[in-house]
C-alpha cells in the first residue's frame, strides 16, 4: 500500500512511525542510499553502517525536510553523504593509496541506459562532468564522491595544496556554468 | 587565524559546499557567512550542485536483509523515546552541526532563525593561536556548536563551560581526529551566564579555550 504513495507522503509516514510507510520508504531509497554510502566508504560492511545511520537520521529529522529546497531523494542522499564523511573522519584514512577514478567516473557520467528519460539537469550535469579536464574531474570526483579534503587530494595526487583547491573550485564553477540557472525561492 | 574575507571565502566555497572543508577553515567560513548574504548565495548555489552530483551515483544493491534490519533499528529507536527537552534541542543542534555539509543543511542555517543578534561567536584558542570557532545560540532552546582544528592529536575531548558565577558544566564529549572535529549540543544554562569554554583531553590536558561573550 505504501509503495503507491509519493516520496513526500512516505516521508510523512516515516516521521509518524507508520510501519508500512517506513518499510516502503526504505525499499524505495535503499539502493540509492547504499550506492552513495558505498561510493564514499568503499566497502559493503561500512557502507551498510552508513546507510543505516542515514535512514535513522532521516527518520529523526523528517520534520526538517523542506520540499521547496529539493526532492526527498536529494535530501536523503545529502544526509547519507554527511554520515559517510562523519565515518571517514572517525577512522584513519589511507591517503597514500592510488585511487582508481577513471572507471568509476565513467559510471557516474555514463548515466542510466534510459538516458533519454533522464531529467535535463542530470543530463547537463553528466555532460559537464564528461567535458571537464581530466585533472579537474579527478579532483572533483575525489571530493564529491569520496569525501576527500583538499589536503588529502593533494597528498593522493602528489600536487600542491593550492593546486588541489583550485582544481576542485574550477570544476565546480564549470558545472555551475553548464547548468540552467536555478529557480530562486524566496 | 583572522576573519575570512569574501575573496578567501570564494577560494574555499566549493569545498564548503561539498562538505569536505576541514575544521578551522570551516569555522572561519561559517563565521563569514553569518554576515555576508552574497557569499551565502554563492555557497548555496554550489551546494545545490554538490547535492545534485550525489544523484548521479549509480544505485547499488544493499546486502540481503538490509531493509528488515533498518526497519528493526527504527522500531527499536522508537521504543526508547528521547526526552522531550533533548529532542527539541536536537533539531537546532542538528541544524547547526550540519551547517557545513550540503545545501540542505546549509539552508537550515542560512534561512533559519539564527541571526547575528541571537548567534554569538567566539574564538577557540591555544595560547594566542586561534584553532577554531565556537558559536552560542541564545534562542529557545539554547545550543552551542564548535569547529576546531588544533593541527594534531587524536582522541576524545570534553567540552567544559564556565559561568560568571564560577561554576563549571561538563557538557559532553566528542572526538578529534588529527586535531580536527566539530560538535554541538543543547545547553540548559542561561547563555548570558556563560563566560568561557575549554576542551579537555581525556588525560586532563587542554586542547583549546574560549572567552565567551554571549
Amino acid at each position: 500500500m505504501g509503495d503507491a504513495l509519493s516520496d513526500d507522503g512516505l516521508l510523512a509516514g516515516l516521521a509518524l512511525g507508520e510501519a508500512q510507510a517506513t518499510a516502503a520508504f526504505i525499499r524505495r531509497f535503499q539502493r540509492q542510499v547504499f550506492g552513495v554510502a558505498l561510493s564514499f566508504v568503499g566497502d559493503p560492511v561500512n557502507a551498510e553502517d552508513v546507510a543505516q545511520q542515514a535512514f535513522e537520521r532521516a527518520w529523526r529529522h523528517a520534520r526538517m525536510y523542506d520540499p521547496r529546497r529539493g526532492s526527498v531523494q536529494a535530501w536523503l542522499l545529502t544526509i547519507t553523504r554527511n554520515c559517510a564523511i562523519d565515518q571517514l573522519r572517525s577512522r584513519r584514512r589511507v591517503t597514500s593509496e592510488s585511487w582508481e577514478v577513471t572507471g568509476e567516473l565513467e559510471s557516474v557520467t555514463r548515466g542510466p541506459e534510459d538516458e533519454a528519460v533522464a531529467e535535463d539537469s542530470a543530463r547537463a550535469l553528466r555532460r559537464a562532468l564528461r567535458d571537464l579536464p581530466a585533472e579537474q574531474a579527478r579532483a572533483l570526483f575525489l571530493a564529491a564522491f569520496r569525501g576527500l579534503t583538499s589536503p588529502e587530494i593533494a597528498e593522493t595526487e602528489g600536487i600542491p595544496l593550492g593546486t588541489a583547491k583550485t582544481r576542485i573550485r574550477a570544476a565546480m564553477l564549470k558545472l555551475r556554468a553548464a547548468l540552467p540557472a536555478p529557480e530562486v525561492e524566496s | 587565524m583572522t576573519r575570512m574575507t569574501c575573496e578567501q571565502l570564494d577560494e574555499v566555497s566549493a569545498e564548503l559546499a561539498l562538505g569536505v572543508l576541514s575544521g578551522s577553515e570551516r569555522a572561519l567560513a561559517l563565521e563569514h557567512l553569518q554576515g555576508c548574504a552574497s557569499c551565502r548565495a554563492e555557497v548555496e548555489q554550489l551546494a545545490s550542485i554538490g547535492d545534485a552530483l550525489l544523484e548521479l551515483v549509480p544505485p547499488a544493491e544493499p546486502p540481503l536483509g538490509f531493509e528488515n534490519r533498518v526497519a528493526a533499528l527504527l522500531h527499536e529507536r522508537a521504543e526508547t523515546p528521547v526526552p522531550r527537552r533533548w529532542a527539541r534541542g536536537m533539531v537546532a543542534v542538528v541544524a547547526a552541526a550540519c551547517l557545513a555539509v550540503g545545501g540542505w543543511t546549509l539552508g537550515a542555517f542560512t534561512h533559519g532563525p539564527a541571526t547575528p543578534a541571537t548567534l554569538a561567536s567566539s574564538q577557540l584558542v591555544q595560547g594566542t593561536t586561534q584553532v577554531g570557532q565556537l558559536f552560542v545560540y541564545r534562542g529557545h532552546p539554547a545550543w552551542i556548536y564548535m569547529a576546531v582544528d588544533t593541527g594534531s592529536g587524536s582522541g576524545w575531548v570534553t567540552c567544559v563551560l564556565t559561568t560568571k558565577a564560577g561554576t563549571t558544566l561538563r557538557l559532553g564529549t566528542f572526538r578529534l581526529v588529527n586535531g580536527d572535529g566539530y560538535w554541538g549540543a543543547p545547553i540548559a544554562t542561561d547563555p548570558s551566564q556563560i563566560d568561557g569554554a575549554r576542551l579537555e583531553w581525556a588525560n586532563g590536558g587542554t586542547a583549546a579555550t574560549a572567552v565567551v561573550h554571549a
